[in-house]
């Protein structure tokens, strides 16, 4: 082991891979979207980001509990089965 | 300057001359006196430090966790259930490495219930990673707590220091203790640096992740690796001491006429006075006889006590506390374990002074006579005597 | 008639607010990792990552032992789980550590927010006298408890904020008991009552009013600021993980969780309820209360509208 501390700290960033958990997976119809930022506030894992004037997710870390289908007031996002390869 | 002081009252001057930033205390006989002497040096501005007047002594030591992992120099004191209370952030002041000074006023445990004088407080929390120091009079008790934030706060050590003073024999009883100047000890104690630990916006890190057992273990290994650096900083600060300020107390343990000695009295705190007197009594009678007084009881100075003890015939060790399970005094034991494979000397386990009750010059002639009979015989009678029990001296004392 | 009333209620919901609230928060940096093993549909995670927006990289974050302990916001062996500077108190001892913090941090005249977040265990039961002891000393602390309404690292346990009649693994549902037989502890009142500076009820659903909460608790200086955050956890409350923020909004709308803020004491409400629900339509949705007759439900609903009068008496 390299660590010469002497005293338990942390410094590096803990991260764990939670798009592995997924089962279900948020899908986006962006025409039905109406940008109104409820996805993205509603987000545990903090998910949702803006790009191309588009609300999107990043499948690295979203769970696939599906808040945000739930309370998509547009119904802009649905669930889909998780396929992995 | 020269005052004449009560122990709690030294140690508050040893507190205030260390220049502590956060100071949390709550109220506990003995010790209340020295908590009201710091919350008057604040009130009259002669103190220049955070004081938290917390809810209980829990929160004590927690007030204290956050202001040194802040960088803080802090300051506590606390006695008995006081302790016991605190235990849970008692255990972790240590293996966070937090270099905090506290002052044990020691005091008997409940049951029975009891309020007097009595080592057993600060000796049952030993193993907790602490290093503990014990003192024998007022002007000890001031200068330990200067030198035990050098301790503290040594790289090599950086761990918290007990001093632990005996209740009512030290903490209500005044002395003429002299008064170092503020300059000098500021001379000898510089600023605190925390930076193996610290919460600061500025240098974000996580304090006491949840960790694994393997690196549980080197934490461990270098926690233990402090306790025995500390074994020599001791020293070293000890000497320092005397250089500046012309008093010194011997680092760990204190040698009292063992020059020749076969026989050794082993004791720790404020008995040391009057043992001190029986032992120059009894070697005018030609008894070879000599007296250590252990002032660094964690960590345990075991290399030390082999060498001094290694032509000593009878050792007598007396305990203000009760080592339940061991049926002995609790140094008597670490001690016997501490010299197993190197010397067998006969040794006898006195345990004397507990709930207040006094070790006076009869009590400790009686172990001198003992002692003397075992060297005579070469014989153990018995393995250990509880002083107030021989010829029911309880049954006079309720009489009296 | 009825189509016109349910727009009337969408208008009133604060659905249509989340678009401002939206645009505060989503550019703050996240401080919080991603990759933190909390369950699905995790309320908590919600409100912690709200708070280290609002609050930002000035704050020094304590985490007690509990859920958001356990999932890696401590970090683990030698990492953290957020960039701000975050440690574990002890479960009793979490208000009389940020005590310490901040006195030193003021005495170095260093303006840094200490923030506690805190499950209810650690607030309501064992660490609830350091948490009153600091509310009477005036520490300057922001004090949000997530309540999830029990010990749900350990394994969803009764607290002294589990409600009347719920199931938990410790006040199971038998012949002879039918969960919890105690009503629970008013925390929140508890703590406006010690006339701290700022006092507030917040909800993961009501994120505006939340933001808003958090920061006015930061501007508060002279003393202590509690929050007490509404925060349903599908895996302890037996409801599905994408119906989080439905129940939690569900529990404001029947008045069981309602929304309103104290200063020093004084009571003000800051969502007013146009169409308050039946306590049922609430219970209905939660697992844990699916055992419960309708007569407790009445004995419930009975609780809620005393508690609510009761502290509507106390408002402005």
């Amino acid at each position: 082991m390299k660590i010469e501390w002497i005293a338990p700290i942390g410094k590096d960033r803990y991260i764990i891979k939670t798009g592995e958990w997924r089962y279900q997976k948020p899908e986006r119809n962006q025409e039905k979207c109406k940008k109104c930022g409820t996805c993205l506030i509603y987000c545990p894992t903090g998910s949702v980001y803006i790009e191309d004037d588009e609300y999107r997710t990043d499948y690295e870390f979203c769970k696939g509990c599906g808040i945000c289908a739930s309370e998509c007031r547009a119904d802009a996002i649905i669930m889909v089965e998780e396929v992995r390869e | 300057m020269i005052k004449i002081v009560d122990g709690n009252q030294a140690a508050a001057y040893g507190a205030k001359l260390s220049r502590p930033e956060v100071i949390a205390a709550y109220p506990i006989t003995p010790q209340t006196p020295l908590v009201e002497y710091i919350a008057s040096m604040v009130a009259r501005g002669e103190l220049d430090a955070e004081m938290v007047e917390v809810e209980s002594e829990h929160s004590a030591l927690s007030v204290l966790h956050g202001a040194s992992l802040s960088g803080a120099r802090t300051f506590t004191a606390t006695s008995s259930q006081g302790l016991s209370l605190m235990y849970e952030p008692y255990f972790r002041t240590s293996t966070l490495r937090l270099p905090v000074v506290m002052c044990i006023v020691t005091r008997e445990m409940i049951s029975p219930q009891s309020v007097w004088g009595g080592q057993q407080d600060a000796v049952t929390v030993r193993d907790a990673g602490w290093i503990q120091l014990f003192v024998e009079n007022n002007q000890e008790v001031l200068d330990t707590v200067i030198q035990a934030y050098r301790l503290a706060e040594d790289r090599r050590v950086l761990l918290p220091v007990n001093v632990c003073l005996d209740g009512f024999y030290l903490s209500h009883m005044a002395e003429k203790v002299v008064i170092p100047d503020q300059n000098e000890v500021d001379d000898f104690l510089p600023p605190l640096v925390m930076d193996h630990i610290k919460l600061d916006p500025e240098n974000p890190m996580s304090v006491d992740p949840l960790t694994p057992g393997p690196l549980l273990t080197h934490y461990r290994n270098k926690h233990v690796e402090g306790l025995e650096n500390a074994k020599d900083v001791i020293e070293e600060v000890d000497r320092e001491f005397e250089e500046r300020f012309g008093r010194s107390y011997h680092g760990k343990i204190e040698p009292f006429m063992m020059d020749d000695a076969e026989i050794a009295v082993v004791t720790m705190g404020s008995m040391s006075g009057t043992v001190r007197v029986i032992v120059r009594e009894a070697r005018e009678r030609g008894v070879r006889i000599g007296m250590l007084k252990l002032r660094m009881f964690r960590p345990f100075p075991k290399e030390e006590f082999r060498e001094l003890l290694k032509d000593i015939d009878v050792i007598g060790v007396i305990d203000r506390n009760v080592s339940f399970g061991f049926s002995s005094g609790t140094v008597y034991y670490e001690l016997k374990s501490a010299l197993f494979g190197y010397h067998n000397p006969l040794m006898v386990s006195f345990i004397a002074g507990l709930g207040g009750s006094d070790i006076s010059k009869m009590h400790v002639r009686k172990v001198v006579e003992i002692l003397e009979k075992v060297h005579k015989t070469g014989k153990v009678e018995k393995e250990v005597v509880w002083m107030d029990l021989e010829e029911k001296l309880w049954e006079k004392q309720l009489k009296s | 008639m009825g189509e016109t009333i349910e727009k009337l209620k969408w208008l009133l919901t604060d659905k249509y607010s989340n678009k401002r609230v939206e645009e505060e928060i989503r550019d703050k940096e996240d401080l919080l990792s991603s990759g933190i093993s909390t369950c699905l549909g995790c309320g908590s995670e919600i409100g912690l990552r709200i708070a280290l927006k609002v609050l930002g990289r000035n704050t020094i974050l304590a985490i007690p032992p509990g859920c958001m302990g356990g999932v890696g916001v401590v970090g683990y062996g030698t990492t953290t789980g957020t960039e701000v500077p975050v440690f574990f108190p002890l479960l009793d001892n979490i208000a009389s550590m940020l005590s310490g913090i901040k006195r030193y941090y003021r005495r170095l005249g260093r303006k840094v927010h200490v923030l506690a977040y805190a499950g209810d265990g650690g607030t309501a039961d064992v660490g609830f006298q350091c948490l009153s002891g600091a509310a009477e000393r005036d520490e300057n602390i922001i004090y949000i408890c997530y309540d999830n309404e029990g010990y749900m690292n350990t394994g969803i346990q009764r607290s002294g904020t589990t409600p009347y009649k719920a199931w938990t693994t410790t006040t199971p549902v038998g012949e002879a008991r039918r969960g919890k037989p105690q009503v629970n502890k008013n925390m929140p009142l508890i703590m406006a009552m010690h006339e701290i500076p700022y006092t507030a009820t917040a909800s993961i659903a009501y994120i505006e009013d939340y933001v808003s909460k958090l920061k006015k608790a930061a501007e508060v200086e002279d003393g202590l600021a509690y929050i007490h955050l509404f925060s349903p956890c599908p895996t302890g409350w037996r409801f599905s993980t994408d119906k989080t923020i439905e129940v939690a909004r569900l529990a404001v709308e029947t008045n069981f969780f309602p929304l309103w803020e104290a200063r020093y004491g004084e009571i003000r409400f800051t969502k007013k309820i146009w169409f308050k629900k039946p306590v049922k339509e609430y219970l209905k949705a939660v697992g844990k209360y699916s055992h419960l007759t309708d007569e407790e439900i009445n004995e419930i609903q009975k609780l809620v509208d005393d508690r609510y009068r009761m502290l509507k008496s106390l408002a402005r």
